[in-house]
């Protein structure tokens, strides 16, 4: 298990150095000068050329980008173009504002598809069927900008009993009544990709003998259900969840622009915008690692869930 | 809508604003709190939103007007701009200039910085200097030769060449005067994280991409500062911020987008604030294309275009037409330049007389930003009407700076901020054939001669009887040559709940919230 553990972590390297050079390639070569974004239209040339200077703009591409590197290795993420501020510093500052929004609307997800996924199943092609499969397509399809807004002006503006956005962290209560818009808009999407994987692979499960068998012992129908069918239609659930947790915690740039969440989509896009390159590679390699090691958790989790698994990793 | 629609002048003033600020609180609801309503109390907080983060808390390393927009309360520089755009004194009592080159300010000697220290010329020079040589603002100090301290509380410039602008460019946030003895025993990063000011309020916190927290300076020195703290939100959705406004949730809202302009003006409880901005929006030309050198053809192009009707429909009322590219508050501006009237009749005449009678085509570059993509298309249809066909071209902001720097538009339209309040800055980037290629600039020297020649006269000096007078003389050169089509100057519109008193719209879009008081 160590051992394997072990090799996963080894295997980023060569996802981050891959990430970084195209990351880096594609700001370097899309079009827009840095310095005139930061310096705007009342720049003199001179200045442009010190900051150009400064900023190492005019060495070559492949040596900026080894020098990045160099940096990188040494843990020095570099100064933001913008402001020169740590990029590692406002990384840490918003990322802890994305971890807890992802983390509210994949247990909402969660809490909702699964059950709602079960019921579908176990009903299946009745009208709880249909209202639920219903309920998961228009939960894809929903726009979420629209959807936002839409909670905004009925929790917000016409019942007052919901602040329209930002994060309120002056009080835990505060902070939990300003994530409750944000987390369930940010949770449709997932949710209804629980519930329609949920669903079907109850309805794999259900069909396998050894559920026959449960029954035929007598097992009682809720036993069945959960012990027999849902541990064994677990793993794909478990995939789901964290592919869409991975996502999540990229940051959402709509949710976060519709509710004005300092999280780090929307810091991305505004980096992006600015041409800052240094905040853009420090996000990416951040959120590189964030979905790496998600992902890592994922697989350590289907050995806890899965004997199967669990002896295959000890024979390797 | 209309009663906030009333001002044609440059200056602005918000003193009907604020008598309808007045007769609206009647009819305020939601706040269950003041239920004995006799007397008029005021909230000890002031929260203000924006669409952008500030990226700094130095003011000398940036030009971007959100930040600027918060940081001008935490700093004061010598000189400030009045509603009306005039240099004012603010830290300086008075200043001498003895002559183009020399200017001697006198400080007030009851400032002290956050921290404590008294503020002295010391930091007035160092502050300066340290201007001058700043990556992101030197070019406001690029005539500044040498500062100096006379004594305790008078300084001296020294300029290298004239410099009409330089009073303007110390009014400017990013002049603010920074405490010297602090910055140097802690290192000049330190005002990066814990910055010290003379302003109206100190910084207590940033939350990054959130927002930024001042609580009340009780020795600033410009009078009581009425409300104890200041919070700036950053909310990024223009609607979001209205409805924040609506909700209670916030007290102001900057830049209020136009199809909320309505839904603000007609609520009793929430106050439209609008008043011409230092931005403009014009049509570059370029001469070197045939067609576009054509006087005739030039002024069809200005006759077939209706600028009302882009204030109507793009703009939904927050903007003015402009007879010329300098907008109503910078000094500079013609009041009296020739109007430019709407007449699509006479420009399909004047094509004919150049012989483009059964039309021409052409096209017109733009950014992708949406009102500017919106401007083109109106602009369009309009040319369509007297038979020239308009192709648009919607480039990104960068691609679209270097295929107008090649010459490759025909018709170019331009957004522009003349941010340092003088027509110097817009007119000799747009006209002096020194900036041949930049910003849609296509002059080549004597094209249209006259206009290199009064445009350095207005350089050379900051008499600005003579300096205006060049100026009218250059709008008089470009509109016998049919030179550009100005069209409208944008209009700043703040949205504030009814209970908002003394807050000031600034032409600048730094807005006065020093004295800004909110009923309970």
């Amino acid at each position: 298990m160590i051992k394997y553990i072990f090799k996963r972590i080894l295997m980023l390297i060569p996802v981050l150095i891959g990430v970084t050079f195209i990351v880096y390639f594609i700001l370097a070569l899309t079009p827009g000068d840095p310095v005139t974004i930061i310096l705007g239209d009342q720049a003199t040339e001179q200045s442009k050329e010190e900051l150009r200077e400064e900023l190492g703009l005019n060495q070559p591409l492949l040596k900026r980008y080894a020098d990045y590197m160099v940096g990188l290795l040494k843990g020095d993420m570099g100064k933001s173009y913008k402001n020169n501020l740590d990029v590692a510093d406002q990384i840490m500052e918003r990322f802890p504002n994305t971890a807890i929004l992802a983390l509210t609307a994949i247990l909402i997800a969660m809490l909702v598809g699964v059950p709602v996924g079960i019921i579908s199943a176990k009903h299946q092609n009745t009208i709880l069927d249909r209202i639920s499969m219903i309920f998961a397509l228009t939960g894809i399809s929903m726009p979420v900008f629209w959807l936002g807004l839409l909670l905004v002006i009925i929790f917000a503006v016409n019942l007052r009993i919901l602040p329209s956005s930002g994060f309120d962290t002056s009080s835990l209560g505060a902070a939990l009544r300003s994530l409750v818009l944000p987390g369930i808009v940010l949770s449709v999407n997932s949710m209804a990709t629980i519930t329609r994987m949920t669903r079907s692979s109850m309805l794999e499960v259900m069909r396998k003998d050894y559920i026959d068998t449960a029954r035929a012992k007598g097992v009682s129908e809720r036993v069945v259900t959960f012990r027999h069918m849902l541990s064994n239609a677990l793993i794909p659930i478990i995939t789901v969840v964290g592919i869409s947790f991975g996502n999540l915690l990229g940051g959402s740039i709509i949710t976060e622009t519709v509710f004005a969440w300092p999280g780090i989509g929307r810091f991305v896009v505004e980096s992006i915008k600015m041409k800052d390159t240094p905040t853009v590679l420090g996000c990416v390699i951040f959120l590189s690692v964030m979905f790496s090691v998600v992902n890592l958790l994922i697989d350590i989790l289907y050995a806890f869930v899965d004997p199967r698994i669990k002896s295959q990793y000890k024979l390797k | 809508m209309k009663k906030n629609l009333m001002k044609k002048t440059a200056c602005a003033v918000l003193a009907a604003a604020m008598a309808f600020s007045l007769t609206a609180c009647g009819g305020s609801s939601g706040d269950s709190a003041s239920s004995e309503a006799a007397e008029v109390s005021y909230k000890d907080t002031f929260t203000f939103s924006q669409a952008a983060d500030i990226v700094t808390l130095d003011p000398a390393d940036t030009a971007a007007i959100p930040t600027l927009d918060v940081l001008c309360g935490i700093y004061d520089s010598l000189v400030t701009f009045d509603a009306d755009m005039n240099v004012v004194p603010c830290l300086a009592t008075e200043w001498d200039q003895e002559d183009e080159l020399h200017y001697t300010f006198k400080l007030r000697d009851d400032v002290v910085f956050h921290n404590g220290d008294p503020m002295t010329a010391e930091d007035v020079v160092y502050s300066i200097k340290r201007l001058a040589v700043s990556a992101k603002n030197a070019s406001l100090m690029s005539a500044l030769e040498d500062a100096e301290a006379v004594d305790d509380y008078t300084v001296k410039f020294t300029l290298s060449q004239p410099a009409p602008t330089f009073l303007n460019n110390l009014a400017n946030t990013a002049a603010a005067i920074l405490p010297q003895s602090y910055m140097e025993e802690n290192g000049e990063d330190i005002i990066t994280t814990a910055p010290v000011g003379t302003g109206a309020y100190k910084f207590v916190e940033w939350k990054q991409g959130s927002s930024v927290t001042m609580e009340a300076n009780e020795d600033y020195w410009d009078g009581e500062v009425t409300t104890k703290n200041v919070i700036m939100k950053v909310i990024p959705e223009a609607s979001q911020r209205t409805i924040a406004l609506e909700t209670g949730e916030i007290d102001c809202a900057y830049g209020v987008q136009s199809n909320d302009i309505s839904r603000i003006d007609e609520d009793p409880t929430m106050n439209l604030l609008m008043a011409p901005a230092l931005s403009t929006a014009f049509v570059c030309m370029n001469y070197e294309k045939a067609g576009i050198d054509n006087k005739d053809v030039r002024e069809a192009i200005r006759l077939a275009i209706d600028s009302q009707s882009i204030v109507d429909a793009v703009y939904y009322g927050a903007a003015e037409p402009d007879n010329t590219i300098i907008p109503f508050a910078a000094f500079g501006y013609q009041e009296d330049a020739a109007e430019i009237e709407y007449n699509p009749e006479k420009a399909k005449e004047l094509l004919a007389a150049a012989g483009y009678g059964n039309g021409f085509s052409t096209n017109i570059y733009t950014n992708d930003n949406q009102q500017s993509v919106e401007i083109c298309q109106i602009i369009q249809a309009q040319l369509k009407e007297v038979g020239i066909d308009c192709e648009v071209k919607t480039l990104e902001f960068g691609t679209f700076l270097d295929k107008i720097g090649s010459g490759e538009h025909d018709l170019c339209l331009m957004t522009w901020s003349t941010g340092t309040v003088d027509a110097d800055f817009t007119y000799y980037a747009q006209f002096h054939s020194s900036q041949y290629g930049i910003y849609g600039n296509m002059m080549t020297p004597d094209l249209f001669p006259g206009l290199d020649e009064k445009l350095d006269e207005a350089r050379s000096t900051s008499d600005q009887e003579v300096r205006m007078a060049a100026y009218k003389e250059v709008e008089e050169i470009l509109t016998e040559n049919s030179i550009y089509r100005p069209l409208v100057c944008r209009s700043s519109v703040v949205g504030t709940t009814a209970k908002v008193e003394n807050f000031e719209l600034r032409a600048n879009d730094i807005y006065n919230f020093k004295h800004v008081k909110v009923q309970e």
